[in-house]
């Protein structure tokens, strides 16, 4: 067994949700908001993960030349592979 | 099916500089990146300077790397899909730098978009063609 939750919603959100469902996208509006609520735990936790990583980037970031140099280091492979695909 | 939607939010290319800034300083990049207002859109390539560069220098693993750049909140367009103005966008910025030539040839295949941003003044030469934007001005929008 679920919780049960009381929503307020703007009414302009409720129309469209209606309109989504009329139009056969979702059976219920309780099936959209159960949908918006997993995808955004879901978008949450891989935000989460995301913002450990580059925290730890950035944590490693000396200054704004460090990452110019890093960036035309990387570049330098993209030069090549251009000029390879227009050889061909 | 018309679904309703609310206004459209701008679809922008992201280059290199802004990418990678993005993730490893904790700058106004940063704040546009994971600010929600835009949909941004970019090559292979970056991706693959992107994670070259942060396994090379910042000594983040293979593994580690990829999962952070599909967490990345950017959608990423494969080479095959540019490949038909390729040689257009070299003619444009091939001459200031040949690693600008895919982003230039996914602003030139992608109908529709919002314009570039960057903060490389290579792209100063497609500015008549396309809206170039600093992260500055992205922020006051």
């Amino acid at each position: 067994m679920g919780s049960k939750l009381l929503l307020n919603l703007p009414d302009k959100d409720s129309e469209r949700i209606e309109m989504l469902v009329e139009a056969g996208e979702y059976a219920s509006k309780s099936e959209f908001i159960r949908f918006a609520i997993k995808r955004t735990l879901y978008s949450e936790e891989r935000m989460g993960e995301l913002k450990a990583i580059t925290s730890k980037l950035q944590k490693q970031t000396k200054s704004r030349k460090q990452v110019k140099e890093e960036i035309e280091w990387a570049k330098g492979g993209t030069r090549k592979a251009v000029a390879e695909m227009l050889k061909q | 099916m018309i679904r309703p939607v609310a206004s459209r939010p701008r679809v922008l290319l992201v280059d290199t500089t802004v990418l990678y800034s993005a993730i490893v300083y904790k700058g106004l990049e940063n704040k546009v990146l994971f600010s929600g207002d835009y949909i941004f859109v970019t090559t292979d390539f970056v991706i693959s300077e992107i994670q070259r560069v942060i396994i090379a220098k910042r000594g983040l693993s293979r593994q580690e790397a990829r999962k952070m750049i599909s967490f990345i909140p950017v959608v990423v367009a494969s080479s095959d899909f540019t490949q038909e103005k390729l040689k257009e966008a070299d003619e444009l910025i091939g001459k200031r730098d040949r690693s600008d030539v895919p982003l230039v040839a996914l602003a030139l295949t992608i109908p529709g978009h919002d314009g570039i941003w960057s903060t490389d003044k290579d792209f100063e030469v497609v500015r008549g063609r396309f809206k170039v934007w600093k992260t500055r001005e992205l922020l006051k929008e």
